[in-house]
């Protein structure tokens, strides 16, 4: 039986480059802030290099290193190193094409709305939803059986739609504040503001 | 509703993998050294967490 091969250096590092866009959309849909994000690829991307030869040439990379990323990410979170949030600077982008009769979806909307779920649910409708991963392939970066990646994913994708649809965030999802209100709160709240 | 959620959700991930990568992480890539300075450790275990 051949022992598994570990990638020279340079192909290493080829790869773990082509891999960075996608630990960057991981990074950023997990904790909601670019900077987070950016934070956290660089720590990835030095694990990865010190840990280089325990990847086996052959295998994916990217999950290997979203292993690496979500590890670092909610360790950190335990230790309040990195909090989840989201993104104001990109608050009036907007997502989607509206269907006939349907107000287009927002990435600032999206965004809070998935720093609303577990831990778990956001990884997962994430992993599946975002980035096209298959039920396994998820609950192998996410260390958990396929069943429950299913579960997880179902569950994330039931509850964003509520609160999407409700419009409700609470403080866990905008930073601030400690009242859970309403998106037309929200917007009477800001109208005061400018004009008192 | 699901549709729109799940295009959005793709969206999402698509807007970011469009970007140019930011300078400090082009930085650091440059510092990773395919010369051999800097020996692997295995002992790192974010992999096992």
């Amino acid at each position: 039986m051949n022992k598994p091969q570990a990638l020279p250096p340079a192909q290493f590092k080829q790869q773990l480059t082509e891999a960075i866009p996608h630990l960057r959309a991981f990074g950023r849909s997990l904790s909601g802030d670019r900077d987070v994000a950016d934070d956290l690829v660089q720590d990835t991307l030095l694990k990865a290099w010190a840990a280089r030869d325990r990847f086996i040439a052959g295998t994916s990379m990217r999950a290997w290193t979203f292993v690496i990323l979500r590890n670092t990410f909610f360790s950190s979170m335990r230790r309040k190193k990195f909090t989840a949030n989201y993104d104001e600077l990109v608050a009036e982008r907007i997502l989607s094409a509206p269907a006939p009769q349907q107000e287009p979806l927002h990435l600032a909307d999206l965004q809070r709305g998935l720093m609303e779920l577990s831990d778990d649910q956001r990884e997962a409708i994430i992993l599946v939803g975002a980035g096209g991963y298959s039920y396994e392939e998820a609950a192998e970066i996410a260390n958990c059986a396929v069943g429950t990646m299913k579960s997880r994913v179902s569950r994330a994708r039931k509850a964003l739609e509520i609160i999407l649809e409700e419009g409700r965030f609470t403080s866990a999802s905008d930073g601030h504040g400690d009242l859970t209100t309403t998106a037309l709160e929200n917007i009477i709240g800001a109208v005061e503001k400018i004009a008192p | 509703m699901q549709q729109r959620l799940g295009l959005g959700l793709k969206n999402m991930y698509l807007n970011v993998l469009d970007e140019p990568l930011p300078d400090d992480i082009l930085a650091l890539l440059d510092q990773l050294d395919v010369d051999g300075e800097g020996e692997p450790d295995s002992a790192r275990s974010d992999l096992d967490e």
